[in-house]
């Protein structure tokens, strides 16, 4: 999923990709490699996805209607893929984003409790 | 949406994977050189920079191989390798995959005939605009509920004139004229339609105009007339100047105005003179017909609903109506009342149940088809055990397993539904050479696409059911047993076994359904056969000459021609005998009325007594062989002239002078507006007129002189094969006059044989079914037992190792085959029993909850 790039960097939780991924995107239209760039950015260079574990995640969640695609011509000139959040989407990084919520809770309560 | 979304990636996918791959290439591309130009601008050489990107990356190829099952490594994939290993399957042994597909390709290509059929007649829709409102109108006498007699144009006018339900009402009558003018002298189909009926059934000529009121107007006058395409095509070659030419129809000029679209028809066999549709039609006035009495019923009507009125509001309108005109015209009306048929009904009306049948008794074809290969599969399933077990240990779910199998049945069943769509090519066109042509008319069944939609979806259904019970039997794998089991010994599980028990005898018993259902069949074919007409019918030949009113215009020279003609034709070498009747035993509809006897009281109106009537000379009843049974025939001068003298037949007898003499008793026939009584001066036996089965009709005989018909038809009885004697005596009618058409030479059994045409197609038919299903059963059978033998050989050969002789093992087996043969003839025939006596509750049960409530009361 992610791999641990320094000692300072968190792993990421199996499933945190996709939600990862969608946020990105709900800031605006991305290109894959943006999609890198912006989760480093958002994360206080924290999260660093592994490039090869990207691809076929955002192909998933595509298929599942959550983003859509289109190549255009980017700033540079050159044709990109852009990836952009549907209201499908919209609507899943809400659950997601929930039950996150939800888990880090729960994980901070256990920890109060040693 | 989302479905979509994975539908369409997948098909995507599909078409081109090359595509999909292309893409995923240029965008993983693009991504590594953002990297290589993040690592340029952080200041490392562009060698440099582009390595560090492919390292961070990782494996390039493993990156680009998930990302391809996952945009197209999906159902539709797996599902392609499943057909492909289903036809590396099926191709690995021929001889199963051939028999299978034959038997399949034997129940559907029958079905898709029987359905192609069903199709044309039942199911495609009638080439008339808003077919769905048009309905035939009868009147209906109440003494003989549910049959359709024809309509008088007297009350039509009042129907017209006071219902509101249609928008549209119109009547026609068949009846055949003699065409003369271009060509051979020929006796056409024709049609009196009254103006309005091109439009209630929406169809315009594809030539000229159709006809207007004013063409109506003129009635009997009228010189217009409107021909059929094939008519144009067959007469005129097609020419497109056909408009305006004049032809002579009876020996009356004739102008064309119109010529009707390729496949117009419009022809309600039910009661029509013709039993052909018209081919040319010329415009009718019902003006004068108004006085009831005179004219009587003898035409056919139609009537388009106006929108949104339903059937039964129609139906009980025309109810009050005639209720008024019973009142209004007791003689005339009293007992009579209107029935209304959709269209749809009237068309099919005859055949639809004889078909129904025929489509239940292929299905049962089908059915025994899928049952044989469901019994093959299940017995290859068990030497199949041990690759299942093999895929299920490789990581293979049982859904994916069955998948797999019904993948493979699925497309042994479309095998076997091409091949079958191939037999019903051939066997629709053998259908409809063997068929009576009123049943199926050629040219109109056919192979097209509601026939091929239905073949798919029955390969695919009988794909599904014959391959379900063996996937999901040889998909419950116990892995250790089938990997353990050696390849000899193993009989197959007892449930597969008892499953297979269980087929084999439901095929014996739906064949054997199927046997019954045609021996019945037969039996009521072959009693028919039997039935004595009251008649010789060998020997005779038939051919009817109608007399055109332009140069036959009185009785006395219509009469004249046909002394002389029969005059002729018993000159003729090879003739016994020859005589002339009005309308022909088996070959037309002939004339009914009403009657009074001297010396009774008139029965109350609505109650006359009925007797059919027909014109002979004095020579028929030796011609056709019906016996005299008291009294004498007719001498020749009373077939000569007016001598007011009648002869009867037995039923007349029977039924109006039970324990009397009826010869001397004099008889009132209603047939013209003065009737004159007319004595009885003979009995002869009973003739068959119309159909062979059903009661006997009483009979009255007339000559020439007392009721002049324009058309006869002239019987011979021949010496030898009255074949031969059609060219001289045509030739002998046209020595008398050129201009003549001869019509319908052919003979007598040929007549009879026609009526039975039904019967016997349809016992061809069931017959062939049944052959095929017994052929079916017996070749499941066959299969089911020499498998259970194969796989038994190893205990068999203990059992004589040990001392079992081989008698004794012939027993086994056919004591086992046998059981089971037993328990599907058990089965049928409680069957067949419930379904019979359920039948024999229901149709009393029926009437008894149609019964009037008024009616039951009064019986009491």
């Amino acid at each position: 999923m992610a791999k641990q790039k320094t000692d300072q960097k968190a792993d990421l939780l199996q499933g945190t990709l996709d939600m990862l991924i969608l946020k990105a995107v709900s800031l605006g239209p991305l290109h894959g490699y943006g999609i890198i760039q912006r989760i480093r950015q958002i994360s206080g260079e924290m999260l660093e996805v592994e490039q090869g574990s990207l691809y076929p995640a955002l192909y998933r969640i595509e298929q599942r209607g959550w983003v859509s695609s289109q190549w255009e011509k980017g700033e540079t000139g050159r044709r990109v893929k852009l990836y952009t959040l549907t209201k499908v989407g919209r609507a899943q990084l809400e659950v997601e984003e929930a039950s996150w919520d939800r888990l880090a809770l729960a994980i901070a309560k256990v920890r109060q409790a040693t | 949406m989302r479905l979509l979304n994975v539908l369409s990636a997948r098909l995507r996918a599909l078409r081109g994977r090359e595509a999909v791959i292309g893409d995923i290439d240029e965008e993983l591309r693009l991504h590594l050189e953002m990297e290589t130009e993040a690592n340029v601008g952080r200041g490392m050489a562009p060698e440099e920079a582009r390595r560090a990107a492919l390292r961070t990356f990782g494996n390039f190829d493993s990156v680009r191989e998930r990302a391809y099952e996952v945009r197209g490594g999906g159902l539709l994939e797996t599902f392609l390798q499943d057909v492909r290993y289903a036809g590396r399957m099926l191709a690995k042994r021929p001889g199963f995959t051939a028999v299978a597909a034959l038997t399949l390709a034997l129940g559907v290509g029958a079905n898709t005939a029987i359905f192609s059929v069903v199709e044309a007649v039942l199911l495609r829709p009638l080439p008339y605009r808003h077919a769905g409102r048009v309905v035939v109108v009868w009147e209906n006498n109440h003494a003989q509920p549910g049959r359709h007699n024809v309509i008088s144009p007297a009350n039509f006018l009042d129907w017209r004139e006071q219902a509101k339900s249609f928008d549209e009402m119109a009547v026609f009558l068949d009846q055949p004229l003699s065409l003369t003018g271009v060509g051979e002298p020929e006796e056409v189909p024709a049609q009196l339609v009254t103006s309005n009926l091109f439009a209630l059934l929406g169809v315009s000529p594809e030539l000229g105009r159709a006809f207007t009121a004013e063409d109506a107007k003129a009635g009997k006058r009228a010189v217009v007339t409107v021909i059929s395409h094939g008519l144009w095509q067959r007469r005129f070659g097609g020419a497109p100047d056909v408009i305006g030419r004049t032809i002579s129809l009876n020996g009356r000029p004739m102008s064309i105005v119109g010529v009707m679209p390729d496949g117009f028809k419009w022809f309600v066999k039910e009661n029509s003179r013709s039993s052909r549709p018209a081919d040319l039609w010329l415009p009718m006035s019902l003006a004068p017909y108004s006085d009831r009495t005179k004219s009587g019923r003898f035409a056919q009507a139609v009537a388009r609903l106006a929108p949104g009125v339903p059937l039964d509001k129609a139906q009980a309108e025309m109810a009050t109506i005639a209720s008024r005109l019973e009142g209004q015209y007791p003689d005339y009306d009293k007992g009579w009342g209107i029935t209304l048929v959709p269209l749809r009904d009237q068309l099919a009306g005859e055949i639809k149940p004889a078909l129904l049948v025929l489509l239940g008794a292929v299905g049962f074809v089908l059915l025994i088809a899928c049952v044989n290969v469901a019994n093959l599969l299940l017995a290859r399933a068990a030497g199949r055990h041990k690759e299942i077990a093999i895929r299920s240990a490789m990581g293979a779910g049982r859904r994916r397993i069955i998948r797999q199998l019904l993948t493979e049945s699925v497309l042994l069943s479309l095998l076997g539904g091409t091949l079958g769509l191939l037999l019903a090519l051939w066997s629709v066109r053998a259908l409809v050479a063997l068929s009576p042509e009123s049943l199926i008319g050629a040219g109109e069944v056919g192979l097209d696409l509601p026939v091929l939609a239905f073949t798919l979806a029955a390969s695919l259904l009988t794909g599904i059911l014959f391959g379900l019970a063996p996937a999901l039997e040889a998909s419950r794998v116990k892995l250790n047993e089938s990997l353990k089991e050696s390849s000899r010994g193993n009989a197959g599980s007892s449930r597969g076994r008892r499953l297979r028990d269980a087929l084999i005898a439901a095929e014996v018993g739906l064949a054997l359904v199927l046997l019954v259902g045609a021996g019945l069949m037969a039996r009521s074919f072959v009693r028919l056969q039997a039935v004595d007409p009251g008649f010789d019918a060998e020997n005779l030949l038939t051919l009817r000459v109608a007399l055109p009113s332009v140069r036959y215009p009185d009785d006395a020279k219509a009469g004249a021609f046909f002394r002389q003609a029969v005059a002729s034709l018993r000159t003729l070498p090879g003739v016994r005998s020859a005589s002339a009747i009005s309308e022909l035993p088996f070959a037309s509809l002939g004339t009914a009325t009403s009657f009074t006897i001297e010396g009774r009281p008139t029965p109350p109106p609505g109650e006359h007594l009925g007797t059919d009537v027909r014109v002979v000379d004095e020579e028929y009843f030796r011609t056709m062989k019906i016996p005299l049974l008291a009294g004498r025939t007719f001498t020749p001068q009373e077939a000569a002239e007016d001598r007011k003298v009648c002869v009867v037949n037995q039923a007349m007898a029977r039924v109006y002078f039970p324990g009397e003499n009826p010869v001397g008793k004099r008889i009132t026939v209603v047939m013209s507006d003065n009737p004159a009584p007319t004595e009885i001066i003979g009995v002869v036996g009973d003739a068959r007129y119309a159909k062979l089965e059903g009661d006997l009709r009483p009979m009255v005989y007339w000559t020439p002189p007392q009721l002049s018909y324009s058309s006869m038809t002239l019987v011979l009885r021949t010496q030898g094969d009255p074949e031969d004697l059609a060219a001289p005596a045509r030739r002998a009618i046209q020595a008398i006059d050129k201009d003549l058409p001869v019509a319908d030479v052919r003979t007598m059994a040929g007549w009879i044989s026609e009526s039975m045409a039904r019967t016997r197609f349809g016992t061809l038919l069931l017959g062939a079914f049944a052959l095929l299903a017994l052929t079916l059963a017996a070749v499941g059978i066959y299969g089911v037992m020499s498998h259970s033998v194969a796989q038994r050989q190893n205990e068999i050969g203990v059992r004589m190792a040990l001392g079992a002789r081989a008698g004794d093992v012939l027993w086994l087996v056919i004591r086992q085959g046998l059981a089971r043969v037993l328990v599907g003839t058990f089965l049928s025939l409680a069957l067949l029993l419930t379904a019979v006596s359920w039948i024999a509750c229901y149709l009393p049960a029926r009437h008894a909850a149609r019964v009037d409530p008024l009616i039951a009361m009064r019986y009491d």
